[in-house]
């Protein structure tokens, strides 16, 4: 049998070559609801893979340029005054969708970032005093440049904290970008097909909360957390939805492996994405710090 | 709820019964009467009385209660209180918190079994019933099954024995802080007034009186047929023999150095009373000898006694001081008439004593007198004319009160003395176990510049009697053993019986010996021989080392207790990463075992199954079984030699 993961992820290699890890990631975070945020240059396949992975779930998506002049009702939405009812009626913005693509969200000014904090975090948009749920699923997958770029603001740690992973695609490697080169007539007409839909979707969400997590990983989780609270070394530790987080992730990545168990090889896996960004590690030097916390962190059995 | 309502009402009816004389008839009746009731209830599945009706059991109950003990032993009386009380409360019981009294009330009620009797079955009935009422404490208080509990308990009983063992051997002996009167239920032999031509039959017991450990042999056999001496009489009114006067005037005799000893260890007797073959002095406290050269205690024996026993040298008096002599020939002058005459007739023939004594004993075995348990009672006032002229049989009572009697009315000194006669010996212990049924009296009489001598009637007509104990003594089985009625020595004529009762003896004796008997003395003793004598705060520092010992060994005890045992699957990984460099502390368990699969090629399958097992016990919390662990050890037993082979 064909996993649906499995297809899930062999889909969108098509379009990112070379990037299976990254991918797995992105995929690991829409099982356990949360939402993504991929950090890296222009150029890169940002965009890209989040288009893909909108497609092959089959989700409605709509994507937000983010400017610097972009206002939060452009995301959420505003009343407009209907002059014949003379009543002001709510007009939906582009968040009202199963994924909204925030393109470049750290080029929006602070005041428009927040007006994403509501959304992601309770499912819901409240204008004039009205809240109005969202679709379901919902996912927010955004894009940002890293922070020394110009025109950059950075996001506000309350919100960094609300997505649940940042990956970072990276430079391809040689053979990668040669087929990116040769490719790139039929680009356009490549499109990823859609593999599941949104039942499925839901399925897949909650097998994840099936798999066994035993106390040993548990122990884990706690023991690198606390490190992160206790060495003294980070200004901003990680936070027990952190640790949700990546109790959470865990599972969804044994999941993916066709396993039922989460192991502490799960949690190292997943490790990095969830905890650099809210660690505010920024992402070039991401790698060294958190390898460096999985060494000297002792795993229980 | 059922088991445990049950169990306590059949408890307390145990300990009603055990003690069966201790309460009174109606007592028993009552208490049997509320366990039908109950169990009837039970059957019917009904819970809890209603209290008015309670109310008016227990009222009636405590009237019934005290007619039936009386006031004057109030201990049993307390004791038969509490467990009415315990039983009523258990007909009560509807709420956890009620079944919780009763579970603590019974810690108390159980104990009261060692009021009456401290024997090794009833200290292990105790504890059965004790452990028990533990195991239903614990199934009320958290969910779980009979058998698990009774682990348990089990396992927190045999710890708490250990303990015990170490706090009685070790910890200082305190005298009591203040005593209980004990319950007045022993049943002796002896009686402080010997009136033996009022007793139709002469009720046998076959409790156990007392046993004595000789170190040496000689004194045993010197002394045989073993008379043990313990009350004298020296006063006569026709009727009985009472006790003498100076049998409570301490005198200390003079201490022979070298002397054998020999211990004895009295059952309690709730009499002052203890024995001693002939002349006798003891060097354990409390324990003092008389003018007669019996021992006895300062209190009423409540519990078993263990005293060292050392023969005085009595100074043979030569004379008799005049009240003395007095004393002991005097005889209500008026009663036995013929038999004074007789006694008088014989004087005349007879030059000494012993001419006396022999004209004495032609007559009673001429007359064809003889011996029995079950004798007729006297109906005039002059007994013992009508014993020794119409009756011609009696027991040795019989023939001690006579002979003392005739020896007095022709002016020899006489005095009856009670005691023990024989002994049974148990060979493989090396001890005499002394029973009631023993019980024996027999006269002694002054001979000037000689002294006071034995003098046993009885024997004149039933030598055999003399032979060693009266249950071995065979003319008189069939009366001595329907006088016994249903003891294990009744039957003692089957092997087997007679066998599982000797067995039985020694088992007692033993828990007698060394648990019961375990006093100061003996734990002083036991310190010195350990340590060395003269150390004055020998004791306070053993003392402060054996609570030391004990609380350091509560201490590991919780602390290796509360420590998790790491499970078998991590054991066996542990040992797999000792064979390769793999930092344990580091690697996630795949890994290493990728590692090890590099490692040693040959047993990657081995090890992929390993992982599997051990993924399944510690991430799925599966079982890590048998046929796992043997796979695990196999594995590791093929690594292992692997690993040497490449060093």
């Amino acid at each position: 049998m064909n996993h649906p993961i499995e297809t899930i992820t062999s889909q969108l290699s098509h379009i990112i070559f070379g990037k299976d890890q990254q991918i797995k990631l992105a995929v690991c975070s829409l099982l356990c609801r949360g939402h993504l945020l991929i950090e890296d240059l222009p150029g890169m396949g940002k965009t890209t893979l989040s288009h893909g992975l909108a497609d092959v779930l089959g989700l409605s998506y709509q994507r937000v340029q983010f400017t610097s002049d972009l206002l939060p009702a452009d995301v959420l939405g505003s009343a407009i005054f209907n002059a014949k009812e003379h009543q002001f009626h709510f007009h939906r913005g582009p968040i009202f969708s199963q994924v909204l693509l925030a393109d470049e969200i750290n080029r929006a000014s602070p005041k428009t970032q927040s007006a994403l904090l509501e959304a992601m975090e309770e499912r819901q948009v409240t204008v004039d005093g009205v809240s109005h749920p969202l679709p379901e699923p919902f996912f927010v997958i955004a894009t940002q440049n890293p922070l020394h770029q110009a025109g950059t603001h950075p996001l506000p740690e309350s919100q960094l904290d609300r997505f649940f992973m940042r990956i970072s695609l990276g430079y391809p490697d040689e053979q990668a970008e040669k087929k990116l080169i040769l490719g790139l007539k039929q680009q356009s007409a490549i499109n990823v097909e859609q593999v599941i839909d949104k039942e499925k979707l839901i399925e897949l969400q909650m097998a994840c909360n099936q798999v066994h997590l035993a106390p040993a990983v548990v122990d884990y989780i706690l023991a690198l957390v606390r490190y992160t609270r206790e060495s003294g070394k980070f200004s901003d530790p990680l936070s027990p939805r952190a640790s949700i987080a990546l109790g959470s992730a865990a599972k969804a990545w044994a999941l993916m492996d066709e396993r039922d168990y989460a192991t502490q090889d799960d949690v190292q896996a997943v490790f990095a994405s969830i905890a650099a960004h809210r660690l505010n590690i920024p992402c070039h030097i991401q790698d060294k710090i958190i390898s460096d916390i999985l060494t000297e962190v002792e795993i229980p059995l | 709820m059922t088991t445990n309502a049950l169990f306590f009402t059949l408890s307390y009816l145990t300990i009603t019964l055990l003690p069966i004389t201790a309460f009174g008839f109606a007592f028993n009746a009552l208490m049997v009467c509320l366990a039908v009731w109950h169990i009837a209830l039970l059957r019917l599945n009904k819970q809890g009385v209603r209290n008015a009706i309670l109310n008016a059991v227990a009222l009636v109950g405590m009237a019934i209660t005290v007619m039936s003990i009386g006031i004057k032993s109030t201990v049993s009386v307390f004791v038969a209180l509490m467990l009415l009380a315990c039983q009523l409360k258990v007909l009560q019981a509807k709420t956890l918190r009620q079944w919780r009294q009763v579970l603590v009330l019974n810690f108390f009620t159980f104990s009261c079994a060692f009021l009456f009797s401290q024997s090794l079955y009833i200290a292990l009935l105790v504890l059965f019933m004790l452990g028990f009422n533990l195991v239903l404490m614990q199934t009320l208080q958290h969910v779980g099954t009979i058998k698990a509990t009774s682990q348990f308990v089990v396992s927190k009983i045999l710890l708490s024995c250990v303990l015990s063992v170490l706090l009685i051997l070790f910890l200082p002996k305190l005298p009591a802080f203040w005593q209980l009167p004990g319950p007045q239920l022993a049943k002796t032999g002896l009686s402080e007034t010997v009136s033996p031509f009022s007793i139709s039959q002469l009720s046998q017991s076959d409790e156990l009186a007392f046993r004595a450990i000789f170190n040496d042999v000689d004194i045993q056999q010197g002394q045989t047929p073993l008379y043990w001496r313990a009350i004298i009489h020296d006063e006569f009114d026709g009727q009985q023999w009472h006790i003498a006067n100076l049998q409570k005037a301490t005198i200390n005799y003079e201490k022979s150095g070298g002397q054998p000893t020999y211990s004895i260890i009295a059952q309690p007797s709730n009499t002052p009373w203890l024995y001693a073959l002939g002349f006798a002095s003891s060097s354990t406290n409390n324990v003092q000898s008389n003018y007669f050269g019996t021992l006895f205690r300062t209190d009423r024996l409540t519990a078993t006694l263990e005293y060292v026993v050392t023969p005085a040298k009595v100074d043979a008096s030569p004379t008799m001081s005049r009240w003395q002599y007095q004393h002991n020939t005097a005889i209500p002058k008026q009663l036995n008439l013929r038999a004074q005459r007789l006694a008088q007739q014989w004087d005349k023939q007879s030059g000494t004593t012993a001419e006396f004594i022999a004209l004495m004993r032609k007559y009673f075995v001429e007359q064809g007198f003889s011996y029995t348990l079950t004798p007729q009672v006297a109906t005039s006032e002059h007994m013992i004319d009508q014993f020794l002229f119409d009756y011609k049989s009696g027991f040795c009572g019989h023939y001690a009160s006579t002979v003392a009697m005739m020896m007095r009315s022709v002016g020899i000194p006489a005095r009856l003395v009670s005691g023990y006669l024989g002994a049974e010996y148990n060979e493989k212990q090396g001890y005499f176990s002394i029973y009631q049924y023993d019980a024996h009296a027999w006269v002694e009489y002054f001979v000037p510049n000689e002294g006071w001598k034995r003098l046993d009637p009885t024997a004149w007509v039933s030598p055999e009697r003399l032979q060693g104990s009266l249950s071995q003594y065979q003319p008189l089985a069939n009366q001595f053993q329907s006088n016994l009625g249903m003891s294990l020595a009744a039957f003692s004529s089957f092997p087997a019986i007679n066998w599982l009762r000797l067995k039985l003896e020694e088992l007692d004796y033993q828990w007698t010996r060394w648990v019961l008997n375990f006093d100061r003395q003996k734990q002083s003793s036991m310190l010195e021989a350990m340590l060395g004598k003269n150390n004055q705060h020998l004791s306070g520092v053993i003392a402060i080392i054996t609570l030391g010992i004990i609380f350091t060994g509560i201490f590991f005890y919780i602390q290796f207790n509360s420590r998790i045992k790491e499970p078998d699957a991590i054991k066996h990984y542990r040992r797999l990463c000792s064979f390769s460099s793999i930092d344990l502390e580091h690697t996630p368990p795949k890994q290493s075992i990728e590692q090890l699969q590099q490692q040693f090629p040959e047993q990657s399958a081995d090890l992929m199954q390993f992982y599997a097992d051990f993924c399944a016990n510690r991430y799925q919390g599966k079982t890590f079984g048998k046929n796992q662990n043997i796979h695990a050890k196999n594995l590791i037993n093929s690594i292992k030699t692997k690993a040497k082979r490449t060093i």
